[in-house]
């Protein structure tokens, strides 16, 4: 009884090992040769981003695994781990911080992110403009103006509207990424909100309806994108950075809802880091 | 069940069906809350056709068909299993060990033991990071053989491969990609996240199966001629089955429930970190609220299949 026990018991040990073995090799020989490039990426812009993630693979074989947070959480985790291959928070104040603490050597500006006013479907509350949102009664959401980049722009749109101190009051919640607040508008929680031009594309007009901001209080923010100093494959890292600037992945970027495109000159410049 | 039923047997009195009715609608009024939230998701689903011009059924369907929805189910069964068979190979020893011997400072062994259950899961995950960027983690990466990598890895890739029909052509998606040793960012650290927030529960089960055996028991046994260790495998273990069981169904539930500690550790990757939780995040993310609402459907269906399926195995009690 004992000894036939311990017979398969080892049985089982040997089957289990040589099955891993035998996975490791399959596991091997798929995965031989090939690049992986690991991005931290704004939440936000998944739909775009994923779409050049998989169009770059089609043409060069190299795989790109995003990380999706909100912008403000990124460089936390980063500053944790130590690990990724290339950096794309929504805006350059975290680049900023990024290159400030030198994970970044260099980045450059492939898109640009433009608030828009968000409402819910049908316009129950009649909402025309963003001054609107000083009237009583309003429930406005916001990204949380310390953690998410659209938060931030958010709270700029309002100051240049000269409405932040009526606005304030009316805040009802503060979304830690852009799409909590959005889906808040979605679901009925509040009647506008503040959000990037490519976060109202993610919605039918059924869901929410946009309204632009006058080109006087709207804020325009810069997308940069930079390979990481602990990049295991720096050169691929660079490769893609160039790719996100490419006309090829503005069409994409346009597609997805990105209002403002950047002018090709300005997405071939290469924006040196340096303590700033 | 009526009020009657449950009357004290001297009773029948009027005041005391009152009283037992009373304590009946607390309960009532709960189930029914609880039951209404969960049956909010199929509400919300059933009204899709209004708030997104789509019928439910077809999103509902579309999302039991998606190869992602595929891969996140496979990946969190998978993960929570290895997790949970892991937490009950060092929570059986460690708990028994609990129950039967006399601890130095066993106030602090509490306390330690008891933390992961009440600290938030986030703190796990950040703890993870950061532990992995210390001398100790960079330890643990070189030491880990790049052969078990490989191994769990092309394990891992066998079992979660999804072809997937992407912007034009045919891809496979849901490889695991050799990453090298390091277990940041990782389908491996999915194993590890959940450990460290499951495990505490695993312990606390088990042992309070062990604290309703008697010691009796096995000192019968010893006097009977049975080796510590022979007490240990045939008395104490197969007495302890119910606990065992129940710690395993709570290690199970609890990791696949887990969220923030994979978020923080193994980041929100699609198609690599993507477990069901961490799906419904990025669905979310996404906009798409009604596909979120789709995935929240079939967790709920899993998790009551997990219960009905613990319920049979006459785990009971130790539970909660």
């Amino acid at each position: 009884m004992s000894v036939r026990r311990t017979v398969i018991i080892t049985l089982i040990c040997l089957a289990i090992t040589v099955g891993l073995l035998w996975a490791a090799r399959a596991g091997n020989a798929a995965t031989r040769n090939q690049v992986v490039l690991m991005a931290h990426a704004g939440a936000g812009i998944r739909p775009a981003l994923d779409e050049l993630g998989a169009l770059y693979r089609q043409k060069t074989g190299v795989k790109i695994e995003y990380n999706y947070k909100g912008s403000g959480c990124l460089l936390a985790d980063v500053c944790a781990s130590q690990k990724g291959d290339v950096y794309m928070p929504g805006e350059l104040y975290y680049m900023q911080q990024a290159v400030d603490r030198e994970f970044v050597q260099s980045y450059r500006v492939v898109t640009n992110l433009t608030t828009v006013l968000i409402v819910q479907a049908g316009n129950p509350k009649h909402i025309k403009g963003i001054k609107d949102l000083a009237k009583a009664g309003m429930r406005v959401g916001i990204g949380e103006p310390e953690v998410v980049a659209v938060g931030r722009a958010a709270r700029e749109v309002l100051t240049r509207a000269g409405v932040w101190k009526q606005v304030e009051k009316h805040i009802a919640m503060t979304g830690q990424n852009v799409t909590e607040v959005s889906n808040a508008v979605k679901l009925g929680h509040l009647d506008a909100a503040i959000v990037w031009d490519a976060t109202a594309a993610l919605y039918t007009t059924r869901e929410v309806l946009t309204i632009q901001i006058p080109s006087s209080y709207r804020v325009v923010s810069a997308v940069p994108v930079g390979a990481m100093k602990f990049s295991r494959n720096p050169k691929e890292a660079e490769q893609y950075v160039t790719f996100l600037a490419s006309d090829e992945a503005a069409k994409v970027f346009a597609k997805h809802g990105f209002s403002t495109p950047v002018p090709p000159k300005q997405r071939g410049r290469v924006i040196k880091g340096g303590k700033g | 069940m009526t009020a009657s039923a449950v009357t004290s047997p001297e009773g029948g009195d009027a005041g005391n069906r009152l009283f037992s009715a009373l304590l009946i609608s607390f309960l009532i009024f709960f189930l029914a809350a609880s039951a209404l939230l969960l049956l909010s998701n199929v509400w919300y689903l059933a009204i899709a056709r209004e708030t997104i011009g789509k019928s439910g059924w077809a999103l509902f369907v579309a999302s039991l068909r998606s190869p992602e929805t595929h891969f996140a189910v496979k990946l969190s069964v998978v993960s929570a299993a290895v997790t949970a068979v892991l937490c009950m190979i060092i929570a059986i020893p460690a708990a028994y060990s609990l129950s039967r011997f006399r601890f130095p400072f066993s106030g602090v062994v509490d306390t330690l033991l008891d933390l992961p259950i009440v600290l938030p899961p986030p703190v796990i995950g950040l703890s993870l990071l950061i532990l992995f960027r210390t001398p100790a983690g960079h330890f643990v990466n070189h030491i880990t053989p790049q052969w078990l990598v490989s191994g769990i890895n092309g394990f891992l890739s066998l079992i979660l491969r999804e072809r997937v029909f992407e912007y034009g052509r045919w891809v496979v998606q849901g490889e695991i990609w050799d990453d090298g040793t390091n277990w940041a960012y990782t389908v491996r650290g999915i194993i590890l996240a959940q450990f460290f927030a499951a495990c505490a529960f695993g312990v606390r089960a088990v042992k309070a199966g062990f604290d309703t055996i008697g010691v009796r028991h096995e000192e019968v046994a010893r006097t009977l001629g049975c080796t510590r260790r022979q007490a240990f495998f045939k008395v104490v273990l197969p007495m302890a089955r119910n606990g065992i069981v129940a710690g395993a169904v709570l290690t199970w539930a609890r990791a696949i429930a887990e969220f923030g500690p994979i978020l923080f550790f193994c980041g929100a990757t699609p198609w690599k970190t993507e477990v069901m939780p961490i799906s419904m995040f990025l669905l979310n993310s996404a906009g798409t609220v009604e596909s979120a609402t789709a995935l929240v459907i079939i967790m709920i269906l899993i998790s009551a299949l997990t219960l009905l399926t613990f319920k049979r195995l006459g785990g009971r009690g130790y539970m909660w």
